[in-house]
């Protein structure tokens, strides 16, 4: 069973004598595969948000249907298996962190023991152990950004939808929720991401799916879409000028062609955690949110009561469908053609002189595990893309 | 096309689309379109509600909103208890005292359920936490709820504080009086700090019907207290300040008359007969010829009715009347009284009076009345001769073993006064009656605080339903409106001349529309029907039967049907539209 299904989903809002005036969502084919991390991505006003909000029944479709754990999504039970953090934090100022907290697992039914161990594992977990006690109206936006996370994981849910969730964070935050999101990933959660920050959508889904105009133009797999198939990347320890010349002839002699050799230099992401790391290390006074210490156990965890069998099938079926296309419904309009995307490890197989081996698990038609690359292609793809898409459809 | 037709006209016109419009609103509500289908779900509904109605609680103790008018209920009993006066006596400082704590409390808690209901909802969906709500297992019919029981829950505490305080503040000013009595029997008379004592503490022991002069239980009973003569006593008393010697049969009267749960009963109107001699007159006049042509059959009988009622509640000069009321079985014993409450009417001022026989004087405005109460063939009988103020309701008591002992009371009035003058008891409005304890102080304050929170049920209700399709200021803006209107029903009856008093003999149809327009909007508007602070103040009961009558008609009937719309409006809502 898909975690969700979005067959001919439209909205359009109308103005205040009910006339038609916006098409949010026109005719949006969409599934999620349980145990996917899946990025719904577009520019501001392409639906995104529009169709999340119909999945968690907060608007009404005007036509078309959409099935969450293949119920409607206006059916109270089903949300008790999702987690959802709004494209802001939209909390009680009046209350703290704690009872925050305490008020959403309440709203979960779950008993003062369970609420108690998942709110202090949840505060822990989003750093603000020190803050625990301050009205959320006083925190920051970052802050707040960090409960709103909290809230969506407090019943530990089975489906996380996380609209724009690095909003207002900083970079240890952004870091932090992709970490989660990762974490949650590989204990068999489904996430949909909802974003329009490439970079978050890159480093975490393992499918995406582009929205424009309220329709997807392109969908598939991060590395479908980003590859440079006629290109290819060494990295490699510092050459000196005989090495990098011999490498040249090397590459001339086998017909191809260097476009470029540079440095590859630090993200500045990378250099702002080690540089506030540095600090955290050495204890210096903040009021503002505390390193976080990974991801709650009962979060999924081994130490989970319940659920650990759904858990495990859903891995197990997230894994065999991980590859899997898109898969578009008649009458949706066509996503960016894609060609399957070559395997990460081709250097290793171009510097041994070998031919391409044959994946013993894909030969045998099993589940093939895809690892998130360490390093990125370029993310101008995406931009290009969805520039394409703008000017007047997929390319 | 005449007036009648016109108006039957509109009325038709105005039936059918109201129909329509229910239809449609039934229709849309039930309807299984796009929006919410399901959603009336009952396992666990405690435990959200209760979730939901802490949160609100909470919102309402730590926001300004709520918490403003809070503090002003929990500031004002105490001020109220300080600064209440009245009349300056003991029993019109506690009177003064219920009056404001309980009428001003009740006014701000309905100001609060008014403002705190309609904002809490409303603002939560304008600022979006409903998401937060709404995307976890909660039925929306608990949301409701949880907002309606959060709010109530603070009314019910701030009630409880109100109730709890009114006690507290009433005993306190009692407390005081006696400390004030006790001390200037030691300063004025001389009395040692025990005696003080024991004849303040006599206070509480009076029993009887309250006199004046030597013949006071009041008299008795510190005299039984204190080992003193009732004229060893009275002349203590008269070295003690004449205020307080007035305060002591006002504290008297508080005892029995206000701090206390009494019950009223109102004579019989002979109805029967009423109509028996205006149907005879109608008839003689018919007969004789007399009845006039300007004037059509229903008027002239509504003339002669008013005329022989008029008669039923009129003793002329020198005239007596007996009435008899179905009071219950009598009980023998000093501690068993009951009281006459009247208010006479004479149609012009009377001016001061002397007697040159005699040179008995008659103050202005006072009657010479001589009021009998029981079976004059028995010992159980009670005459009362003096002059009694017009136009102010006064109450004396009697014995209750003067009641018959099949439960009948005869009362008698004689108009004696020389003036020559007609006396005039409005039986319709109440002004004569005769009142007896039925229950304590404390409990008639208990039922007070109830009947206090059904209309504050109502208001929430109210509140809520506005909430979940208006926003905050609008929502209360519109049930602030209603609120007024409702509180002040009484001036628009009168301002469309349509109470008993203007309506005219025979009523025209665009009358007809005004009374059913308005008593519609009465019944639909009204949140209770119990006068709480009058209860209160004239110590009378306000009872269970007619709690209950109240809780049905306005709790659960009118509550219920607003939460009822709220939950089907907020069901129907799409809580993230845009209207562009």
């Amino acid at each position: 069973m898909k975690v969700v299904e979005c067959i001919a989903l439209t909205k359009v809002f109308q103005d205040f004598w009910g006339r038609a005036r916006v098409r949010a969502v026109d005719n949006l084919e969409l599934d999620i595969n349980p145990g996917e991390i899946f990025g719904l991505l577009g520019p501001n006003g392409s639906g995104k948000s529009t169709t999340i909000k119909m999945l968690l029944g907060l608007l009404y479709p005007t036509s078309g249907s959409a099935r969450v754990f293949g119920k409607s999504p206006t059916d109270t039970a089903i949300k008790s298996r999702i987690g959802f953090m709004p494209e802001e934090s939209y909390l009680y100022r009046f209350l703290n962190a704690r009872e925050t907290l305490d008020y959403y697992g309440r709203l979960f039914k779950l008993d003062r023991h369970e609420r108690k161990k998942r709110t202090e594992a949840l505060i822990d977990m989003i750093g603000l152990k020190r803050a625990a006690n301050r009205p959320v109206g006083t925190y920051s936006k970052g802050m707040a950004r960090r409960i709103g996370l909290a809230q969506a994981l407090v019943n530990d849910p089975d489906f996380l939808i996380l609209d724009e969730p690095t909003t207002g964070l900083d970079p240890i935050g952004t870091r932090q929720i992709k970490d989660v999101i990762r974490i949650l990933g590989d204990r068999g959660k489904t996430v949909l991401l909802c974003s329009h920050l490439l970079a978050d959508v890159e480093d975490v889904c393992d499918r995406v799916a582009i929205m424009y105009g309220g329709k997807v133009q392109a969908a598939g797999t991060v590395e479908q879409l980003l590859m440079h198939k006629d290109e290819t990347q060494f990295v490699t320890r510092r050459l000196d000028d005989n090495a990098l010349t011999r490498v040249r002839e090397l590459i001339g002699q086998a017909g191809g062609e260097i476009m470029s050799v540079e440095h590859p230099t630090d993200k500045l992401e990378d250099l702002f955690l080690r540089v506030v790391g540095q600090a955290q290390r050495d204890q210096l006074e903040t009021s503002g949110a505390e390193t976080a210490v990974g991801v709650s156990e009962f979060l999924g965890g081994t130490g989970r009561k319940t659920g650990e069998s759904l858990v495990a099938s859903l891995v197990e079926a997230g894994r065999g469908t991980k590859d899997a296309p898109a898969t578009p419904k008649a009458g949706a309009p066509a996503p960016v053609s894609v060609q399957p995307a070559p395997r990460k490890d081709v250097l290793s197989r171009l510097e041994a002189g070998a031919s391409e081996p044959v994946d013993e698990k894909k030969k045998a038609g099993g589940p093939v595990e895809t690892p998130l690359p360490t390093k990125k292609p370029d993310k101008a793809v995406l931009d290009r893309l969805m520039k394409s898409d703008s000017d007047g459809g997929a390319s | 096309m005449s007036l009648e037709d016109f108006a039957l006209i509109l009325i038709g016109l105005g039936a059918l689309i109201g129909l329509v419009a229910v239809v449609y609103a039934i229709r849309k509500a039930f309807s299984r379109g796009a929006g919410e289908l399901g959603g009336w779900e009952v396992a666990g509904a405690r435990q959200i509600i209760t979730a939901i109605a802490r949160t609100t609680l909470t919102e309402g103790l730590r926001t300004k909103i709520a918490s403003g008018f809070v503090i002003m209920v929990v500031a004002s009993v105490p001020i109220f208890w300080l600064t209440a006066d009245g009349d300056g006596t003991i029993k019109g400082r506690v009177q003064m005292f219920m009056t404001y704590s309980v009428g001003f409390s009740s006014f701000i808690l309905s100001l609060l359920s008014v403002l705190f209901s309609c904002r809490s909802l409303s603002n939560e969906i304008a600022g979006r936490q409903i998401f937060g709500i709404v995307s976890k297992p909660v039925p929306r019919w608990q949301i409701v709820m949880g907002k309606f029981f959060g709010v109530m829950t603070l009314n019910v505490v701030m009630v409880a504080y109100v109730g709890v305080t009114t006690f507290a503040g009433t005993r306190g000013l009692v407390s005081q009086f006696k400390s004030r009595v006790q001390s200037e029997f030691v300063t004025y008379a001389g009395y040692s700090p025990e005696q003080a004592a024991n004849a303040v503490a006599a206070l509480d022991d009076v029993r009887g019907v309250g006199k004046e002069g030597m013949e006071s239980p009041i008299l008795e009973a510190m005299s039984k207290a204190t080992g003193f003569t009732i004229q060893q006593l009275a002349e203590s008393l008269l070295k003690m300040p004449e205020a307080t010697r007035a305060d002591l049969r006002r504290f008297d009267e508080l005892r029995r008359q206000v701090l206390v749960a009494r019950t009223a009963i109102q004579p019989p109107i002979p109805e029967e007969e009423i109509a028996r001699r205006v149907e005879a007159r109608f008839n003689q006049m018919k007969a004789d010829g007399e009845l006039p042509i300007t004037q059509s059959e229903r008027e002239i009988r509504d003339q002669l009715n008013k005329q022989f009622f008029g008669q039923f509640c009129t003793v002329v000069y020198q005239d007596s009347r007996m009435w008899v009321f179905e009071g219950p079985p009598p009980q023998k014993g000093k501690d068993y009284i009951m009281s006459v409450r009247f208010k006479m009417h004479i149609p012009q001022g009377l001016n001061d009076f002397s007697d040159p026989e005699t040179g008995a004087k008659l103050e202005e405005d006072t009657l010479l009345s001589l009021w009998g109460i029981g079976d004059p063939k028995t010992a159980n009988y009670y005459e009362y001769l003096g002059a009694v103020p017009a136009r102010t309701t006064k109450e004396f008591e009697f014995p209750m073993d003067a009641v018959d002992p099949n439960g009948t009371i005869k009362l008698r009035f004689a108009n004696l006064d020389p003036r020559r003058v007609d006396v005039v008891f409005d039986l319709a409005k109440d002004a004569l009656e005769v009142l007896y304890r039925v229950g304590s102080f404390e409990m008639n304050l208990f039922e007070a605080c109830l009947a206090v929170l059904i209309p504050l049920a109502c208001l929430t209700a109210f509140g809520v339903c506005a909430s979940t399709f208006l926003s905050f200021p609008v929502g209360a803006l519109l049930v602030l409106c209603l609120f007024m209107i409702t509180s002040s029903m009484g001036f628009i009856f009168e301002s469309m001349a349509i109470t008993e008093d203007y309506m005219p003999e025979d009523p025209g149809v665009e009358v007809q529309i005004r009374k059913a327009v308005i008593e519609s909007i009465d019944w639909a508007l009204s949140i209770g029907d119990i006068a709480v602070t009058d209860q209160l103040m004239e110590g009378r009961a306000i009872g269970w039967d007619r709690l209950w009558s109240n809780a049905w008609r306005f709790l659960l009937l009118k509550t219920g049907a607003a939460l009822f719309i709220a939950v089907l409006v907020l069901r129907r809502r799409e809580l993230a539209a845009v209207i562009v």
